[in-house]
């Protein structure tokens, strides 16, 4: 019987959730989209190993104006070599062995967030490209990849200034058209050049490719004409005499992507109210997801992660804009998505309920470390109407008080990319490059999403939801057979 | 046998990649098992004879199954997931793996 019942329960879920669980799917399916999600996914170590040296630069060597809470600075306030200034700043007295090895090892960590983030559409015109070529079943993906960022780079005019989160937008859109373009041309052997007998074929392979890369290649060029046609005619350089090297990049279609669609857009989401917008819009697409069972961040991730990247770059090159990529992690997560680290201490202070106290105890590890799945599946906050209310609405409430927060406290920005497992309230810490205040923050997150969760624990925690976690859950989960209902 | 589990991160699926561990170990079976994210389990679907798929991108499964060339791909039950019951999921891939 309580075997119906469970399966009664996943199919409720499928009906409620059919609309959206099919819109969802359609965006989770969807070929780029997914090629996106997964770019990203695989770029993260080295946007990690970057954020790391951000925070060795501000903690260790007092990299950007951070001389007064870094290791040098101190051992400088105590021998004298530090002095503050005008301002009140502190800095280092020029000359001093000190103001030496903070340049030099400034510098030197520098170089790894330069390698990384100031390079970033460099790496996701050859990801996008490879992962593309891969899902469409080509040969040699990595060959791919690499004509991609051919394209790219003939789209900028191989100009570092589009190489950070600037050229995304053209990083995206160029490595997808070429990629589509040389697969296509690849169909069905279309451009092989026929090989003497005795050429070994992975070599013959290689060559299949030879056309189509320059074919893309060409067709890129001719995408680049006209803008490069307009720059030169509006803006004649006074001296032709070694022309072909000195075009600057705004005259081309990777500039033109940007300064047509990517800047317009970013800077809307920069201003203050723009990004609040944007990142509330966030928050509650992944708990209303959620609610339905499925991985929010995941699916909304390939919209808004590049956005709230380019934002955190402008933020690690002296920006200062309240939502980028880890100011979710670091500020509303809370335990996972619906920041849920207050739920679980609110149940195992109040709740009398043993199954739910049980499945609290077990959530508790791994919800420090920001992963609830336990706890969502497991209570379940899935479709359970008694804990829609503070499940929905807690991380969107987090979204604003840490907008209030970063308003009214002046808290240094987010420059830090911290991994979301980072324990929270310390990701605030580390996210704001060692600000005290953002610890603060984070820590008010953390009991506010508690404060929010009691009422309804108080409510429910005695009986009711004890009863059904018993039927549903602890007695009759197993056994089950999952395969036929479970998916579509 | 070789059992591939994945979710967004791999993250949730290593705590339950843990406790079908210890069930195995305790049967004494012939079974691996391995957690991962979405992406690097498309990446490696060959080496693996079942993919199981965390609940909560349920939404990836047609995706896993255009991928997996007719190898049985299955979404873990959300009662099962939350409560990270290890000897069921076990028994999942066994059933399905049978089913095929």
């Amino acid at each position: 019987m309580t075997k119906i019942k469970q399966s009664a329960f996943w199919k409720k879920s499928q009906v409620v959730g059919n609309k959206l669980l099919e819109l969802a799917g359609r965006l989770g399916n969807q070929k780029h989209l997914t090629i996106i999600r997964d770019g990203f996914a695989f770029f993260m170590p080295l946007v990690i190993a970057g954020a790391l040296s951000v925070l060795v630069r501000a903690f260790i060597f007092g990299g950007a104006g951070a001389v007064g809470t870094s290791i040098l600075g101190w051992i400088g306030m105590a021998t004298g070599d530090a002095v503050k200034d005008g301002n009140g700043e502190w800095g280092f007295v020029a000359g001093t062995s000190l103001a030496k090895i903070s340049e030099v090892g400034n510098f030197l960590f520098y170089q790894i967030t330069h390698a990384t983030f100031d390079m970033i559409s460099l790496y996701m015109a050859f990801g996008l490209g490879y992962l593309l070529c891969k899902g469409r079943g080509q040969d040699m993906p990595l060959i791919g990849g690499l004509v991609s960022l051919g394209a790219f780079l003939v789209a900028t005019f191989a100009s570092p200034s589009l190489f950070n989160a600037q050229g995304l937008l053209t990083a995206m859109i160029v490595s997808f058209a070429s990629t589509e373009i040389f697969c296509l041309l690849q169909k069905n052997g279309r451009m092989e050049l026929k090989m003497p007998e005795g050429v070994p074929p992975a070599v013959t392979r290689a060559f299949a490719k030879l056309l189509p890369a320059i074919i893309v290649l060409l067709a890129v060029m001719a995408i680049n004409l006209p803008f490069t046609l307009f720059g030169y005619l509006l803006n004649t350089p006074a001296s032709t005499a070694g022309v072909g090297d000195s075009f600057p990049a705004s005259w081309t279609l990777g500039s033109a992507i940007y300064a047509g669609i990517q800047s317009p857009f970013i800077s809307f989401a920069s201003t203050k109210e723009g990004g609040l917008g944007l990142a509330l819009l966030f928050t509650t697409g992944i708990t209303v997801l959620w609610f339905f069972g499925l991985h929010g961040a995941n699916i909304l991730g390939a919209v808004f992660e590049p956005i709230f990247l380019a934002l955190y770059t402008d933020n690690v090159n002296g920006a200062s804009n309240i939502f980028v990529k880890a100011t979710f992690d670091a500020f509303t997560y809370a335990g996972g998505s619906g920041a849920t680290l207050g739920l679980i201490v609110a149940i195992l202070i109040f709740s009398r309920n043993k199954p739910e106290r049980e499945l609290a105890k077990m959530s508790f590890g791994p919800g420090i470390f920001n992963i609830n799945e336990p706890m969502i599946f497991g209570t379940p906050l899935i479709l359970n109407m008694k804990y829609a209310f503070p499940f929905v609405t807690t991380q969107p409430i987090l979204t604003i008080t840490t907008y209030l927060g970063f308003t009214w406290f002046n808290i240094h920005p987010v420059t830090v990319m911290i991994p979301w497992t980072a324990p929270f309230p310390i990701g605030g810490l580390l996210a704001t490059a060692l600000d005290w205040k953002g610890f603060v923050l984070a820590a008010f997150n953390l009991a506010l999403s508690f404060a929010l969760y009691l009422p309804w624990v108080l409510m429910w925690g005695k009986r009711t939801l004890g009863e059904t976690v018993k039927k549903e859950t602890v007695i009759e989960a197993p056994k089950t057979t999952p395969v036929k209902n479970g998916g579509k | 046998m070789k059992i591939l589990l994945a979710c967004s991160a791999g993250m949730s699926t290593s705590i339950l990649e843990k406790n079908m561990n210890t069930y195995i170990t305790s049967k004494g079976l012939d079974i691996q098992v391995k957690a991962m994210s979405s992406g690097d389990a498309k990446a490696n679907l060959n080496e693996y004879d079942v993919v199981l798929l965390g609940p909560q991108v349920r939404f990836m499964e047609k995706e896993f199954k255009d991928a997996a060339n007719g190898k049985p791909v299955a979404v873990i039950p959300p009662q099962m997931y939350g409560l990270m019951q290890g000897p069921e999921t076990v028994e999942l891939a066994l059933k399905s793996l049978e089913n095929k």
